[in-house]
């Protein structure tokens, strides 16, 4: 094999990248930490913040209503507007807010369906529920009794863990 | 060692100068960290489970049939005065016998604090320029009072939460958490109080 060449004439510029490894490194270390495989997305946004709680039981997938100051939203789908913590009374039947209680109804017709193709799949019920903390509890109320009325009745309030 | 020159030797270790292949590793660097920078978690989540009051017969308890003691039913009612802590069996307070004996009173059971530090704790904790009202709910004092009727019902673990229309989210959810559990003092571990809540319709 012949001789390399002498270094002088090869020489590349070379970065120094050592400094940036240990940025990355400690980087990679942080996010690895606050990883999550959470299922539940939640948009914070002036119109809606959870409130905090002691509450320490890990959120599980389900179907997810938001009730913001400014609307109900059902998986990401927008359903219906909320004026000063009040849903318009043409929406209304009642206690019962129109539009949710069809998307809800249509939402569990699908799970049901699942279910009996697949019975490992049972519909619970299950809905997430997340609401803006300031909003007024008969606007709660009138959505727990939608969802109620759609056939979800065990409700998961999502808050923020405090501790 | 004396053949060759001290000179051209050091030459040549500065010419090799080990060095590490880093650039695949940044390689693998540059496509994890963006993938975990999306899948980051800024805040942690959690739930309070609750379910609908059963339409039809009340199925509000689990009690224990051969338990002498009537089924509690504890109920908090809240107002914007405060808060209205009674029990259907009527035990609560040390009061007589007979169901429905402790109505309703004239004024809430706790009334609304004025401690301006514990509702700003309360409503806002670390988050600067945050908006707070005094007087606010005493949730300690009510967490105080579940204490000390779950230590004459072991048993019971339903509560029943009954808001009045106007009431906030946060007001709920605060009520929730004071009778969920507690920390006793000098203790690390959580006591469970009432974990199972019942959201009642309230009054109008």
């Amino acid at each position: 094999m012949a001789k390399p060449m002498p270094h002088r004439k090869q020489e590349e510029a070379k970065l120094n990248i050592t400094s940036l490894m240990d940025i990355m490194t400690i980087i990679l270390v942080f996010l690895l930490k606050s990883y999550s495989t959470e299922d539940i997305q939640v948009a914070p946004s002036d119109d809606l913040r959870l409130p905090n709680s002691s509450a320490q039981k890990a959120p599980e997938l389900a179907v997810n209503a938001v009730v913001s100051q400014s609307g109900i939203i059902v998986d990401g789908v927008k359903v219906v507007d909320v004026t000063g913590g009040v849903v318009g009374d043409e929406f209304k039947r009642g206690t019962l807010i129109a539009p949710l209680f069809d998307i809800l109804k249509e939402k569990a017709d699908e799970a049901k369906a699942l279910a009996e193709r697949n019975p490992a799949n049972k519909f619970q019920g299950r809905l997430l529920l997340q609401c803006d903390r300031e909003i007024p509890f008969s606007l709660v109320r009138e959505v727990m009794y939608t969802a109620g009325q759609s056939q979800f009745a065990e409700f998961k309030f999502v808050v923020y863990k405090s501790e | 060692m004396g053949a060759s020159s001290p000179s051209s030797r050091r030459r040549a270790k500065k010419l090799e100068d080990p060095e590490l292949t880093l650039l695949p590793f940044m390689n693998l660097m540059t496509l994890l960290i963006p993938f975990l920078l999306v899948s980051v978690q800024f805040v942690t989540l959690a739930v309070i489970d609750s379910s609908l009051p059963a339409i039809g017969a009340p199925q509000t308890t689990t009690e224990k049939k051969e338990d002498d003691k009537p089924p509690l039913n504890l109920t908090v009612g809240i107002t914007g005065e405060g808060f209205t802590v009674a029990g259907s069996a009527a035990v609560l307070g040390g009061g007589s016998g007979g169901p429905n004996s402790v109505s309703e009173e004239s004024g809430p059971t706790i009334g609304l604090t004025a401690d301006d530090a514990y509702c700003r704790e309360v409503q806002c904790g670390a988050e600067p320029g945050c908006r707070h009202e005094t007087p606010c709910h005493d949730y300690k004092a009510l967490q105080e009072l579940v204490v000390r009727v779950k230590e004459d019902y072991q048993e019971e673990e339903n509560v029943i939460i009954a808001p009045n229309a106007d009431i906030p989210y946060h007001v709920l959810v605060g009520v929730m958490d004071a009778t969920r559990d507690h920390k006793p003092e000098g203790s690390e571990e959580r006591k469970t109080l009432f974990p199972y809540v019942v959201v009642a319709g309230g009054a109008k």
